[in-house]
């Protein structure tokens, strides 16, 4: 008798034991697609990504400058476009001014999107993954992430049925308060109005009872 | 005719106004005397009266405002796209006389009372015209509504919109719509509310009868109001007719 219950027992006990192993190891699971969906949304793109983006951003920067200050360059007064400039004319920037990063992009995007890159090639970076994938990616790791919540909520729920207790996720235990908060507010907002519509209810059928009933109308109406 | 509990009624009297409506129209709710201060006209959107309690606005009003407030009988759809008609209704305006309160011929005992009698005969004509889908009676005015199946899309200005009205109102008896009168400024009091030129201790507005099930279309309307026509209304009583004159 002694062995069976030892057994018993040794079986409970391992029961549990994989029980919790296993809501464990969903844990884990859900930890490690968190991590890789933070990483598809935030990590930096790679280089190949970064290159067309470089050059249409200093193609952009470029345009912008020239529509801002480009007619300055040959009509400024006494500048180096104007007919009867003095001293040869003035040039756009002095000597000891440095030229604004929209002219040099207006002036020579190539040579300014080989410097940023060159910078970029410098820097030492994990990059993620390609931007042409990352919806797709996203959208499959939301979806594997919310199903293993599931199947983690549902198997520690099943475990609390079968005696075994383990926590909720914090994030679940806050979830479920504030549906419960939510429901508990809504019964006593219906409980409330039911009182107030009956409290109504009640004075105006007092009002009306000590009131003139109308007669029945004559038959030939 | 059973008269219906106030939420039921004005629960009911909301369903039949915001039939067929859109969630983004709205059903206005108007106050009809400078007495409290506050706001004097309160929007309903569809979606919040199509429930089976008494909107919130609606229900803080009853419970701290006593001026009449009126529920819109044209629904008021978003900018642009004018009115929509849920129902046809009759107004009929009684004033208080001086007589007997029970006994109308009798020359003694003379009070300033509401014609009961009266409003019981023009309530009964309008039974008559067609079985009514609601009827509210706030003393000074009764209103009979007959729902539509179908609302009509309508305007401010709707001609034939209003020669249906006056045609009902000549049908039945009741006043016809003044001339200037828009169909967004129809309205059917609101039941719970005090009644409008009462004196003494006020009465309440009240809705005598509704049925959500009476729904008319307006070739049903049409084949009423070509019927025979309704014998002609009680003729006003002596005791009435003097009081007028006296005043």
């Amino acid at each position: 008798m002694k062995e069976l219950l030892k057994r018993v027992k040794a079986q409970l006990s391992q029961a549990v034991t994989t029980a919790k192993g296993q809501i464990t190891d969903l844990r884990a699971e859900i930890g490690r697609l968190r991590r890789e969906l933070a990483h598809a949304q935030r990590s930096p793109l790679p280089l190949s990504d970064i290159e067309p983006r470089i050059a249409e951003s200093v193609r952009q920067a470029g345009a912008r400058w020239l529509a801002e200050h480009g007619e300055i360059l040959v009509r400024s007064e006494g500048g180096i476009g104007t007919y009867q400039a003095k001293c040869g004319g003035r040039l756009p920037f002095t000597a000891a001014e440095a030229i604004p990063f929209g002219a040099l992009c207006a002036a020579m995007p190539d040579q300014v999107a080989a410097l940023l890159l060159a910078l970029y090639h410098q820097v030492p970076y994990e990059p993620g993954p390609p931007a042409a994938e990352r919806p797709a990616l996203i959208e499959r790791l939301k979806r594997e992430l919310a199903e293993a919540e599931q199947v983690e909520e549902a198997a520690v729920d099943e475990a609390a049925a079968a005696g075994v207790v383990i926590a909720h996720r914090p994030e679940v235990v806050a979830r479920r308060r504030a549906e419960a908060a939510a429901r508990e507010r809504e019964e006593r907002e219906v409980a409330d109005r039911a009182r107030r519509q009956e409290a109504l209810d009640t004075e105006h059928d007092t009002r009306l009872r000590a009131r003139f009933r109308h007669p029945e109308p004559p038959a030939g109406l | 005719m059973k008269a219906p509990k106030l939420s039921e009624a004005i629960v009911g009297l909301l369903q039949i106004l915001a039939h067929g409506a859109g969630p983004s129209d709205t059903t206005a709710c108007t106050r009809h005397a400078g007495r409290a201060l506050g706001a004097s006209e309160l929007m309903l959107p569809v979606a919040t009266v199509s429930s089976s309690w008494i909107p919130g606005g609606l229900l803080r009003l009853l419970e701290q405002d006593f001026s009449p407030w009126g529920l819109g009988l044209a629904v008021r759809r978003p900018t642009g796209r004018g009115l929509l008609l849920p129902a046809v209704g009759a107004w009929f305006p009684f004033q208080r006389t001086m007589r007997h309160p029970t006994k109308p011929d009798s020359p003694y005992g003379k009070q300033w009372v509401w014609p009961d009698q009266e409003i019981g005969e023009a309530i009964a004509r309008a039974e008559a015209f067609l079985p009514t889908s609601a009827v509210v009676d706030a003393r000074g005015e009764v209103v009979a509504l007959w729902a539509l199946a179908a609302p009509v899309p309508t305007n401010h200005q709707d001609a034939a919109v209003r020669r249906l009205l006056n045609r009902i109102a000549a049908r039945v008896g009741a006043r016809e719509l003044p001339a200037d009168a828009r169909l967004d400024g129809l309205e059917v009091w609101c039941p719970g509310f005090d009644v409008r030129n009462g004196g003494g201790i006020p009465a309440k507005t009240h809705c005598i009868h509704l049925d959500l099930e009476r729904r008319y279309t307006l070739e049903q309307l049409e084949a009423a109001l070509a019927a025979a026509p309704m014998p002609a209304p009680t003729p006003e009583p002596a005791a009435r007719a003097t009081a007028r004159a006296k005043r």
